[in-house]
């Protein structure tokens, strides 16, 4: 087959995702914002969960030579803890990660629509442009290699395949002890309410969610990429291919993808609505949306090439960053619920 | 008791529409209904998991062509 229908299918992929993630109303950042604005402690599962499950299948394909192994590179203790602090802080400020920010795109929120231009423009702005010096000088700060995965004391499948069991069955008890107890009236019946308008129950959709991020590593590697899913470099080649006829890749698809399939769903369920900003909203999403696109570069991923995807990798890198994506979403937290406090009183 | 609070969240996006509800539940009597209006999508997950986990009756869960309306009773 040839390489460009591999490329194409990345529009599939990103449809899918954004499909997947709408139906279960799922945000990886506002999950481990509500751990301690709610006190939901059960959300700490569900990444765990799409991470071991996409770690499983993953190796498994490594471990058959169907796809090469992950490529690790030195990384800057400074720099990745630094930006991945940023976007933790920024994900907060946006109330959602960039994933969000694309989805709100294709529902009708006209905030995704200031957030995407406003992130990739300071996430080339750090990787090509005024800051990329910066950039690379804060790469040699405390610059350690990455070992993690060399060093397992045991093969990364069995590893994996032990943590999806866990997983699994956390998920089960997370399901049977948090069910909603109130029913979403529908507009629709049939196909159409079970497909496009019933809200699908998380901890199936992350077991989806995990299963369609491996084979995005499949699907990548035939259109001759070897990564999963990703956001931010996929990102900046839109502004490049806008700015300087740069090509488009499987990624690049990959985030039209989500925006497409964030619209569709929302269109299907009866739920797209043009919804207008506030004021108060729009400075806080800019604010956020330059720390999420710096922040995503020095951190070099961010909730779904660090959190989602590296970390599945048993990359150092990303379970690192991962430690401090959560500490700036849980910082974040802390200052806005003081800060509502204080204006209270 | 005080006359149905109404509280609209339109145009913001979670965590802020339950923050709101919070607020407004905080101050409410024991029987007191609030009506809120709201278009962030995650919202119509959170806000009745809110109401369940912390004993609040959800009287309605509405959605019109430009936002969804919940009405709950403290």
């Amino acid at each position: 087959m040839p390489k460009e229908v591999f490329i194409a299918s990345g529009i599939v992929f990103g449809i899918v995702f954004g499909f997947l993630l709408k139906r279960s109303r799922f945000c990886a950042a506002g999950l481990t914002r509500d751990i301690v604005l709610e006190n939901r402690w059960h959300n700490a599962v569900y990444i765990p969960a799409i991470v071991m499950m996409e770690a499983f299948i993953y190796f498994l394909m490594v471990g058959s030579d169907v796809i090469p192994g992950p490529k690790m590179a030195d990384f800057s203790l400074f720099r990745i803890g630094l930006g991945s602090l940023m976007f933790g802080i920024g994900a907060v400020l946006c109330n959602g990660c960039i994933v969000s920010s694309l989805l709100k795109c294709g529902d009708g929120r006209l905030i995704g629509w200031i957030s995407v231009p406003i992130f990739t423009l300071s996430a080339y702005i750090a990787k090509g442009g005024w800051l990329a010096s910066t950039t690379k000088s804060l790469d040699k700060v405390w610059s350690v290699p990455d070992t993690l995965l060399a060093n397992l004391p045991i093969s990364p499948i069995v590893l994996a395949g032990v943590g999806m069991i866990i997983m699994l069955w956390a998920l089960r008890y997370v399901y049977n002890t948090t069910k909603l107890g109130f029913t979403i009236p529908g507009r629709y019946a049939g196909w159409r309410h079970i497909v496009f308008e019933k809200i699908w129950p998380k901890e199936m959709v992350v077991m989806l969610i995990g299963i369609w991020m491996a084979l995005g590593f499949l699907f990548s590697n035939w259109a001759g990429r070897n990564g999963g899913f990703g956001i931010t470099t996929p990102l900046v080649s839109w502004f490049e291919f806008f700015t300087a006829g740069k090509s488009l890749g499987w990624a690049s698809l990959f985030v039209l993808g989500i925006i497409m399939g964030a619209f569709i769903t929302a269109w299907l369920g009866g739920e797209f609505t043009i919804v207008k900003p506030r004021l108060q909203s729009i400075v806080l999403t800019v604010i956020g949306s330059v720390l999420m696109g710096i922040g995503a570069v020095w951190a070099s991923g961010c909730f779904i090439g660090n959190v989602m995807v590296g970390t599945a990798q048993f990359s150092m890198k990303a379970w690192y960053s991962t430690i401090f994506i959560v500490s700036g979403v849980w910082l974040a937290t802390f200052i806005m619920i003081k800060m509502r406090t204080f204006t209270r009183n | 008791m005080k006359d149905i609070i109404v509280i609209d969240t339109k145009g913001l996006d979670c965590p802020l529409p339950l923050m709101e509800m919070k607020k407004a539940l905080a101050t409410m009597e024991i029987g007191q209904e609030l009506i809120l209006d709201f278009t962030c999508p995650e919202a119509v997950v959170n806000l009745p998991n809110y109401c369940k986990e912390h004993k609040h009756t959800v009287l309605s869960l509405d959605r019109s062509d430009t936002c969804w309306t919940i009405k709950v009773k403290k």
